[in-house]
């Protein structure tokens, strides 16, 4: 009897392992997912965030944000085209040049401004 | 080599030819023309920036993927990479005047 | 009507390239400066190990890769091989192996073009077998390393003296501090800004002694490569479209690229991650 349940839920961890990654593929991607993602934000690149491993030390850390940025938009516009503030920063343009999309960009933005 | 010039040319020409014949048919589709507008504006947009080494990496092969979306029939999807490949020459031309006297800051 | 462009040209390009000129002796000792103030701990001539003069955890690492059998070895010795093999000694350029590598690049007076070492030995190689060799990695990696190696401990001292050879300088200066690609980030963002931060968990090298150590050996290729295949691997990261190696544009970048190394140890110590 043991065996048989134990053997039932080998099938199910192996048939969750099968359907975990098809689910989070049909699924919307997080903010989280947005931010981090190395082909997407790749905030990490640069920044500290909490809650992310491995993070670069090129830019800030990204902490206490809604105190940094009493208003949003101008977080939203910081990282849709930082060269508007500083000609010479060396972080990409992700919104003007459309290395990532509007809705993206809002995704990072509310990501980035919770922490 | 030469029949590969001959077959190319020959591909090129009938590719062409279709492309006229296949205007009549899509009459009431006035979209083919947009895509040919925005994909022209793409390429003379990519060549410039060829020129000057500016190009960015990924013009190229959007303008690639949206010619075979527009033979495919898929006329919309088609002319918004297009016009997404054509934003991108525009930003590296942006860029362009600023790299050539480009120095350090110190 | 050609010569009326082309007067109209040079004349934009001596306007607009005036404060690019400057030179490069002093240009270099702006950048050492810098790399003293980003870096104050750090030692002049330890710039020769790149980014192992920045990092104390992966200098261990780099040591002890050298203790052991560096996986650059047989592929220099190789190299070494078919220098011989393919009469590279019979190219007057080339004959001396040693002073072949301290004398490139050079601008040559003749033809206004910068001359690379890889450049060199793809002439070279041609005039020998009738073949093209390429430019990035394989057979042209071992072969210039192993020249290099040759010249192991002598400093690198690139000259930039006539007008030609300013022009071409101040034209590889600017591509190097050019922002380009969709990430509109330029090699001095990293390089020389940013050199000793991480981007994720790599160390950034510094500029500074870049040349020291090329072509080298990248764990991340599992094999050899020039530095124009390091020009391409940067361009594609910064999301812009890669040049031919050996294009005039690297050319010229590896002309000011490599002046600012001057007084550094050339090194066979070619293992990089």
């Amino acid at each position: 009897m043991k065996k048989t349940i134990s053997s039932i839920s080998a099938v199910a961890a192996l048939a969750a392992l099968f359907i975990m990654p098809l689910e989070a593929g049909a699924k919307e991607m997080t903010g989280e997912e947005v931010t981090f993602g190395r082909k997407l934000g790749n905030c990490l690149a640069c920044h500290m965030i909490p809650g992310g491993n491995l993070p670069g030390n090129i830019g800030p850390p990204l902490l206490a944000m809604k105190a940094r940025f009493p208003d949003k938009a101008v977080l939203r516009a910081q990282i849709w085209d930082p060269t508007v503030l500083n000609p010479n920063s060396i972080m990409p343009p992700f919104g003007k040049h459309q290395a990532l999309t509007e809705k993206q960009i809002d995704q990072i933005t509310d990501y980035i401004y919770s922490k | 080599m030469k029949k590969l010039l001959i077959i190319a040319l020959s591909v090129f020409a009938l590719t062409a030819q279709a492309d006229f014949l296949d205007g009549p048919h899509n009459w009431n589709n006035g979209s083919s023309d947009s895509f040919k507008s925005a994909i022209k504006a793409a390429e003379t947009g990519y060549k410039a920036n060829l020129a000057v080494d500016m190009a960015w990496r990924d013009t190229g092969k959007m303008i690639k993927e949206a010619k075979k979306l527009h033979a495919a029939g898929k006329t919309a999807a088609a002319v918004a990479l297009a016009n997404k490949a054509h934003t991108q020459t525009v930003n590296a031309t942006a860029q362009t005047p600023l790299a050539m006297s480009a120095g350090p800051l110190f | 009507m050609k010569k009326l462009i082309t007067a109209v040209v040079s004349l934009g390009l001596m306007v607009g390239a005036t404060s690019a000129i400057a030179d490069m002796e002093s240009d270099r000792k702006a950048l050492v400066g810098h790399f003293k103030s980003i870096l104050p701990n750090v030692e002049f001539a330890d710039y020769t190990n790149g980014v192992y003069a920045v990092d104390e955890g992966s200098r261990e690492q780099f040591e002890e890769i050298l203790d052991g059998i560096p996986p650059y070895e047989d592929a220099v010795e190789k190299g070494g091989a078919e220098y011989l093999k393919y009469g590279l000694n019979k190219c007057a350029a080339l004959a001396d192996p040693a002073a072949a590598r301290v004398k490139h690049p050079y601008f040559d007076e003749k033809s206004q073009q910068v001359v690379t070492l890889e450049g060199e030995i793809k002439r070279c190689y041609n005039e020998q077998t009738g073949k093209k060799l390429g430019s990035s990695k394989g057979k042209i990696a071992r072969i210039s390393a192993w020249i290099s190696d040759q010249a192991a401990g002598q400093k690198i001292n690139v000259i930039v003296e006539s007008a030609g050879a300013k022009a071409a300088y101040a034209k590889g200066k600017a591509t190097f501090y050019a922002k380009r690609g969709q990430f509109n980030m330029s090699c001095a963002d990293c390089h020389v800004y940013n050199a000793s931060k991480k981007a994720r968990a790599d160390i950034l090298s510094p500029a500074l002694g870049h040349t020291t150590h090329i072509p080298m050996y990248r764990a991340k290729w599992s094999g050899m490569g020039t530095l124009h295949r390091r020009y391409g691997g940067c361009y594609k990261n910064m999301r812009a479209k890669p040049l031919k190696a050996q294009t005039e544009t690297y050319r010229n970048m590896e002309f000011f690229h490599q002046a600012m190394s001057n007084g550094l140890e050339i090194t066979d110590a070619r293992y990089r991650k």
